[in-house]
């Protein structure tokens, strides 16, 4: 086991590696000069050269790869263009919000998805099951920033039920100030006891939420019900069955367990997918994470942002799959 | 000329495809889908015949006409620089479907000679390609895509390119698992033993027997290129104005489509069934392909 661990982690700093080379090499055949963009549109020539050597760009390719990565290895992304802030600490405050986002919806995702691929499996070829399967097939189909824009639609502007965007209404965030114990505002809101803050945040985080999971939801029920159907072939379901084990059990136990495996898989695969739909959700919401500050540097070319965000997304990315592979590899079946 | 012996040959593999094809048609969800993947087809190639408003493409537009909810002239209403949408959703229909096609078919042109060579000359040149492969993969292809299309220049050309450049790993991975297993077989081992030249069993004996689930995966990731195509212009990074790119059309609604609800509705309806179908499809012919869901 501390073998596979040993290799995957080669493996992942290997991989890493070629990320932060694929990025460096694409910031710096970038047609934009950044110096000017960093001295703004009207700047002498003089400012910019001076810019230019300011920003190191006036050393050959290679020196600017080693300088690069001495940045990364001493966590330093670079400069915001619009801000001329550390990209660093403009990702750090934005990051918890996009945390939040994300568990909510994987966790609503595998609460909806899960026993609606049991379900279907268990019913397979009833009612259950072909409704279950159009609606998972049907929310896979559906592009994420659609599905949002519908959401808006829907339950902002005909309904009137829910808000169109932001963490919290101006007038709470105007009048309470909640203390960042964990920077999360839904757990920080319950900790001080400020129920009004907290039941606005619960308002403003339903819908991107559900826009979000939709994609998941649809992956998660597809996949459990194709494993749960292969496995409820297999020998130790009829023998379980001849124990007289009630059908419940053997489903929801012995079924379930078993199918988790290729479900992490899938679920793993789908994070990339994930990670950009996120983006997508946080900049029509206005949702205050790193998603829209990458919308926002996307469309203003803001290239140290978009390298920031991107060896980010790409570091947490490799982690996270690290960490499914190793999940998967605890199955005793799977050789390692 | 075709010699009495491949003609012979190919018998049974037409056969087999016949078999293949009425099995996948016994599935009534899947029937369905290969009638409107033929009905988007047929659409995309008369478009530009059928199209009521032809002007609205790329013609001059009637600010007098704008944001018009729909009506028998305008099916789906109209934009807000007075645009028919009902011809604009068709002619996306050729643009997402022509765009998909380019994009999945780089991929396969890039993937599958790699998985191929990787998994037929193990040793170093499999290490190599895998390794570059991994990296790839580890990469999140949305991710990659945005980044590429955000240092090229947004256009859809650049798009295509990112999609497919993020898209090839997956293909080489499966094509090499599918060619390490073929290898050892007999016919292969024969083949090389009498002097086959080594393209020459790749390409004849390797290649015919493991395109089975790289059609299934081409037709699931169809869909998914739609989608990513449809983000990437949403963004801004894809198909630029005056396209008619379903995900572009989405994009320019935003600052309308709480009144205009016409704009939002129908090009993400026609990206929603364009991806249904080739989802069903590629489920279909996973169940088709796969020996163990097979009901036969």
């Amino acid at each position: 086991m501390s073998n596979f661990l040993a290799r995957r982690l080669l493996l992942g700093f290997l991989v890493l590696f070629g990320v932060i080379l694929i990025t460096f090499v694409l910031t710096r055949v970038v047609p934009s000069d950044p110096a000017s963009q960093w001295v703004g549109a009207r700047a002498t020539a003089e400012q910019k050269a001076k810019a230019a050597e300011e920003l190191g760009l006036n050393k050959p390719l290679p020196v600017q790869f080693l300088v690069y990565l001495n940045d990364l290895a001493h966590g330093n992304l670079g400069y915001s263009l619009d801000t001329h802030q550390p990209v660093t600490s403009e990702l750090v405050a934005r990051l918890p919000a996009t945390i939040e986002l994300v568990l909510i919806s994987f966790f609503a995702a595998t609460l909806i998805g899960l026993p609606l691929g049991v379900i279907s499996a268990r019913r397979k070829d009833k009612w259950q099951d072909h409704t279950s399967r159009i609606f998972s097939v049907g929310f896979v189909s559906m592009p994420t920033f659609w599905v949002a824009l519908f959401l808006q639609l829907i339950f902002y502007s005909r309904l009137g039920w829910l808000p169109a965007g932001g963490e919290v209404s101006t007038d709470i965030q105007v009048f309470y100030t909640t203390p960042k114990v964990t920077h999360f505002l839904l757990i920080d809101s319950l900790i001080a006891g400020q129920w009004v803050v907290f039941k606005d945040a619960v308002y403003h985080i339903i819908l991107p939420a559900i826009a979000l999971a939709a994609y998941p939801i649809g992956l998660v029920a597809r996949m459990t019900r194709s494993a749960m159907l292969e496995i409820l072939n297999e020998d130790y379901i009829t023998a379980a069955r001849s124990y007289g084990l009630p059908e419940r059990t053997v489903h929801w136990v012995y079924g379930l367990k078993n199918s988790l495996g290729p479900t992490v898989t899938v679920v793993t695969l789908s994070i990339g997918y994930t990670l950009v739909n996120t983006f997508l959700v946080e900049a029509i919401f206005s949702w205050p994470g790193i998603g829209n500050y990458i919308a926002t540097a996307v469309t203003t070319l803001n290239y140290p942002a978009i390298m920031g965000v991107t060896i980010f997304s790409a570091v947490s990315y490799i982690i996270l799959n690290m960490i499914a592979d190793i999940i998967i590899a605890l199955d005793p079946r799977v050789r390692v | 000329m075709i010699s009495r012996v491949s003609v012979e040959a190919l018998r049974p593999r037409w056969r087999e495809f016949r078999l293949r094809f009425h099995l996948l048609n016994r599935n009534l969800l899947v029937r369905i889908a290969l009638i409107i993947i033929a009905v988007e087809i047929v659409i995309a190639v008369v478009a530009p015949y059928i199209a009521p408003h032809r002007d609205s493409i790329y013609g001059i537009a009637d600010p007098a006409l704008k944001l018009l909810p729909p009506s028998w002239t305008y099916p789906f209403g109209t934009d807000e620089l007075g645009r028919d949408i009902f011809s604009r959703v068709l002619y996306g229909t050729r643009i997402s479907l022509g765009a998909g096609t380019v994009t999945v078919a780089l991929s396969l042109l890039i993937g599958v000679p790699l998985g191929a060579i990787a998994g037929y000359r193990a040793g170093v040149i499999d290490d190599v390609i895998m390794r570059i492969t991994d990296v790839f993969l580890s990469f999140p292809s949305l991710l990659m895509a945005i980044v590429i299309a955000a240092f090229l220049g947004p256009s859809l050309r650049n798009a295509i390119i990112a999609c497919a450049i993020s898209w090839w790993p997956w293909y080489t991975r499966i094509i090499r698992g599918s060619a390490i297993s073929l290898r050892e077989r007999q016919f292969v081992r024969a083949a090389h033993a009498i002097g086959t030249p080594g393209p020459k069993i790749v390409a004849g004996h390797i290649l015919p027997n493991c395109i089975g689930p790289v059609i299934v995966q081409a037709s699931l990731d169809f869909g998914s290129v739609v989608l990513i195509l449809s983000a990437l212009s949403f963004l801004g990074l894809g198909a630029q104005a005056p396209t008619p790119e379903w995900g572009l059309m989405i994009n320019t609604s935003r600052n309308y489509f709480l009144t205009a609800w016409w704009y939002i509705i129908f090009p993400g309806l026609g990206i929603v069934i364009t991806v249904l179908v080739f989802n069903l499809l590629g489920d279909g012919l996973r169940e088709v392909l796969d020996p163990r869901t097979r009901k036969y």
